[in-house]
């Protein structure tokens, strides 16, 4: 088990790298003069060419592209993910004190995107093709299909115009964090229910069960004892990859209900196109991303025996 | 197993509620209700508290810091913390009596030396700095003299947009500090993405402010702004200075709400234009550029996209309520004239010949590139306008959306033949947008490019007496006119939404003084 964490860990490693080479080519790629753009982010649109070459010399944008990269990395090794361009501040710094609401965020929708999916998932899979698994799945189809703009900007017209309930935007209390969450959480409950109930539906038709049925067990024992646990397999990927979008930031969501997290924080540092912020994020989403994988995969191999031992 | 499996689930969901719990931070304790707070809904956030950062990111912080001179709801300049000054002969030497017994927030008192040292505090090419000062001279205690290598007429709009900072606001190494200014407000805190938070100044110069405290938050999305308005979370927002420009659209159901009301302030002098790519066909040819002026009905198209508000530019880039006292009214332009239109292309070659409703010439058709971004909603739309609008007189438009970053270098590199542009935000004096577009020394920033004009606006800086600037300004616009480098649309409305419990409010001074009527404002239920 630990050398198979082990291997799985360098793999991150190699991937983070990967992910370092492509954000900065796709940096240095990216259309416009970067002194440029950071300079009318910084001063507005009045400028003259020297103040333009003034930034570009003062932000070290004159050097070659390796020398920029290797520069880059070598910071990254060191934990220093630079300052931002246009407020100089500390890039992690900035990703860390953004990072709770992200993970607020992302904790309660999931949490409710499985309260409701698990369930539904379930009593569809068994009630196969009658009223109920019929209901559930057009929900779920609507849920899957109705944009999260569009749901969001609806539950704050619902329940804080009309209804005045909830608060419409902001951050801080537990009645800020609903309607995000309810916008977040029912559109991946709708994904997941689907996902729980075909593989769910994959298990229930196995030999093994049909022999559990021959042998008397009552309905209850079989599917909570038998088909559940492995019907879960696929789940567990499937949210293991949602964890890991969703740690990147919901970034409709934040913006719509002035969530600030990291999502915001990267389109905002993309609209002001902050190099060093848009990196250090990009860097940091990826390396959460990886993480939750991992998480994933030692999970999956503790559950399932046959991966563990596969290559030994 | 199965019993780990629940347990490990139970885990899961129990550790994934202690962390919710444990990440919120305890509910912000129901605030105060302060009866005299006012409540901001902004678009995004400010870059930073030193006064260095150019517009709109700054509009908060005028609150904080004062400028010598500002800009009234009029964009005239008025005296704030200088009393009077006057200008030398020669343009190049002008000196600013300061108001007496003005005090920073920590009780530093304010004089010529602060002056001084807010002005040099960034070296050039920071924007606190005029272009051409050659020294900053504090003659006594309350005089100081500018004195600059050449005349330079815009000189009291660069000052109204260069906030004066406490000295004590930096470290001894000259390292910024903390906002220190003389403003009605003071920061209490900001907590960065979300909201800033300032309160008043008991001892402001112009009276203690009625409001306790100023609280900006920021709420990207426009639609989700308006709603926070209805719901009176928020109590004002909408101009464009605080990125918190409200939708179009959404304006006229804000109007019918008996609580709201909607203030509009006189529209910034930025233009909003079409350009043409003057360097290749067909748009090198005059005819075919005073053709599409004549075939868009620029009246017609901002009233149907961007309202009412909006200053529809008929008679070009000075025809907007804030520079009317600029505009050259002996020149006609164009006005709306389809039949027109058709002629000038039919004069220049371009014929329908194969009856498809396109005009073509030596068997190429008459098709162009429009580039743009969707910079604000409206602009798409204006787009869209435009080329119905130039079917009809036998142009094909081909629409091409890119991000900012893109258009700039397709700018520059003239991959287009027809481009949306905007204004240049800074101060309400026309001549920085002039000099941002056609200037020549822009180089392939230029978007026009003519040597009669670069002295024209060269001359726009150097002269300081405003009968003879007149003179520069109309010639400048029979240039524009006689050229038509771009079909002048509209300039942007300013529109700010209010809570009708906010009183004594009205937007001012351009594109910095958003807030600047917030120290006399106050609350009543």
């Amino acid at each position: 088990m630990l050398k198979y964490i082990l291997k799985r860990l360098l793999l991150v490693f190699v991937v983070v790298l990967g992910v370092t080479v492509v954000t900065f080519s796709a940096m240095q790629s990216a259309p416009g003069d970067p002194a440029e753009m950071i300079a009318v982010a910084r001063y507005g649109e009045d400028l003259t060419q020297e103040e333009i070459e003034w930034v570009r010399v003062t932000e070290g944008l004159d050097a070659p592209v390796y020398i920029q990269y290797l520069g880059w990395l070598g910071h990254i090794l060191r934990l220093d993910l630079g300052k931002s361009l246009i407020t100089y501040e500390d890039v992690l710094e900035e990703i860390l004190t953004r990072f709770p609401a992200t993970l607020v965020l992302t904790i309660s929708s999931l949490i409710l995107s499985l309260l409701i999916a698990l369930p539904t998932g379930i009593i569809s899979a068994v009630r196969k093709n009658t009223i109920v698994d019929n209901t559930c799945m057009t929900g779920a189809l609507l849920g899957v299909s109705m944009p999260n703009f569009w749901l969001g900007l609806l539950l704050i017209w619902l329940f804080a115009l009309s209804l005045g309930l909830l608060p419409s935007f902001g951050y801080g209390s537990i009645k800020h964090l609903i309607l995000p969450t309810i916008t977040l959480g029912t559109s991946m409950a709708a994904i997941t229910t689907r996902l729980t109930r075909s593989s769910m539906l994959d298990v229930l038709n196995q030999d093994y069960i049909v022999t559990a049925k021959a042998k008397g067990l009552d309905e209850k024992t079989i599917l909570l004892r038998h088909a559940l646990k492995n019907a879960m397999l696929p789940v567990i990927t499937f949210v293991g990859l949602q964890l890991g979008f969703l740690l990147g930031g919901a970034v409709i969501v934040e913006t719509i209900f002035a969530w600030p997290g990291i999502g915001r924080l990267l389109v905002d540092s993309i609209y002001a196109r902050d190099f060093a912020l848009i990196q250090g994020c990009v860097l940091f989403i990826a390396v959460i991303f990886a993480l939750s994988n991992l998480a994933v995969d030692i999970l999956y191999a503790y559950l399932d025996p046959r991966i563990r031992y596969e290559k030994k | 197993m199965n019993k780990r499996i629940t347990a490990l689930l139970i885990c899961i969901i129990v550790g994934g509620i202690l962390a919710v719990a444990g990440c919120i931070t305890p509910p912000e304790e129901v605030s105060k209700e302060l009866p005299q707070e006012i409540v901001i809904g902004m678009g995004g956030d400010i870059k930073g508290l030193e006064p260095v950062y150019g517009c709109p990111w700054g509009a908060p912080l005028r609150l904080i810091y004062e400028t010598l001179v500002m800009e009234d709801a009029d964009l005239k300049i008025q005296p704030l913390l200088a009393e009077s000054w006057e200008v030398s002969e020669d343009g190049k030497v002008w000196t600013f009596h300061l108001n007496k017994g003005i005090k920073f927030h920590d009780g530093t008192p304010f004089n010529a030396s602060v002056v001084k040292f807010s002005f040099e505090y960034k070296p050039a090419p920071y924007r606190a700095l005029p272009h051409y000062t050659k020294s900053i001279d504090a003659i006594d205690e309350y005089t100081v003299k500018f004195v600059l290598n050449k005349p330079y007429a815009p000189l009291l709009r660069d000052v109204s947009s260069a906030p004066i900072m406490s000295p004590t606001a930096v470290d001894e190494n000259g390292e910024f500090k903390s906002p220190i200014g003389t403003g009605p407000f003071k920061l209490d805190k900001w907590v960065k993405g979300q909201k800033i938070v300032l309160v008043k100044n008991e001892n402001y110069w112009r009276g203690s402010p009625k409001l306790e405290a100023v609280t900006f938050k920021i709420i990207p999305d426009a639609s989700a702004r308006a709603m926070a308005l209805e719901t009176g979370e928020i109590d004002l927002t909408g101009h464009r200075a605080g990125r918190g420009v409200l939708y179009v659209s959404d304006i006229p159901r804000l109007r019918e709400k008996p609580e709201i009301k909607i203030v509009e302030g006189y529209t910034q002098p930025c233009v909003n234009w079409i350009q043409f790519n003057t360097e290749k066909e067909p748009f090198s040819d005059l005819k075919v550029r005073k053709a599409v002026y004549y075939g868009i009905d620029t009246q017609k198209m901002v009233t149907a996209v961007v309202g009412e508000t909006a200053a529809p530019l008929l008679q070009g880039p000075l025809s907007m309520p804030s520079t009317e006292h600029l505009l050259n009214r002996e020149l006609t332009w164009y006005p709306y004239n389809p039949e027109k239109a058709k002629e000038l292309l039919a004069e220049a070659g371009w014929k329908d010949t194969d009856g498809d409703g396109f005009r073509d010439r030596n068997g190429e058709q008459l098709k162009v590139t429009f580039v743009l971004s969707a910079f604000s909603p409206e602009l798409p739309k204006i787009a869209e306008v435009a080329q119905a609008q130039l079917k009809e007189i036998g142009m094909g438009v081909k629409l091409q959306m890119v991000e900012y970053g893109a258009q700039q270098m397709m700018f520059e590199k003239g991959q287009y033949d027809m481009m949306m542009q905007m204004g240049v935000c800074g101060h309400g004096d026309p001549s920085l947008w002039f000099n941002y577009f056609f200037h020549s020394k822009r180089g392939v920033r230029c978007a026009f490019k003519d040597e009669q004009l670069t002295t024209l606006i060269d001359r726009l800086y150097t002269t300081v007496d405003s009968k003879d600037r007149l003179k520069v300004f109309y010639e400048i616009q029979e240039i524009m006119e006689e050229d038509a480098p771009g079909v002048f649309l509209f300039s942007d409305p300013n529109i700010v939404a209010v809570n009708k419990r906010v009183k004594n409010y009205e937007v001012q001074g351009g594109i910095h003084g958003a807030y600047l009527s917030l120290w006399k404002v106050y609350i009543e239920e």
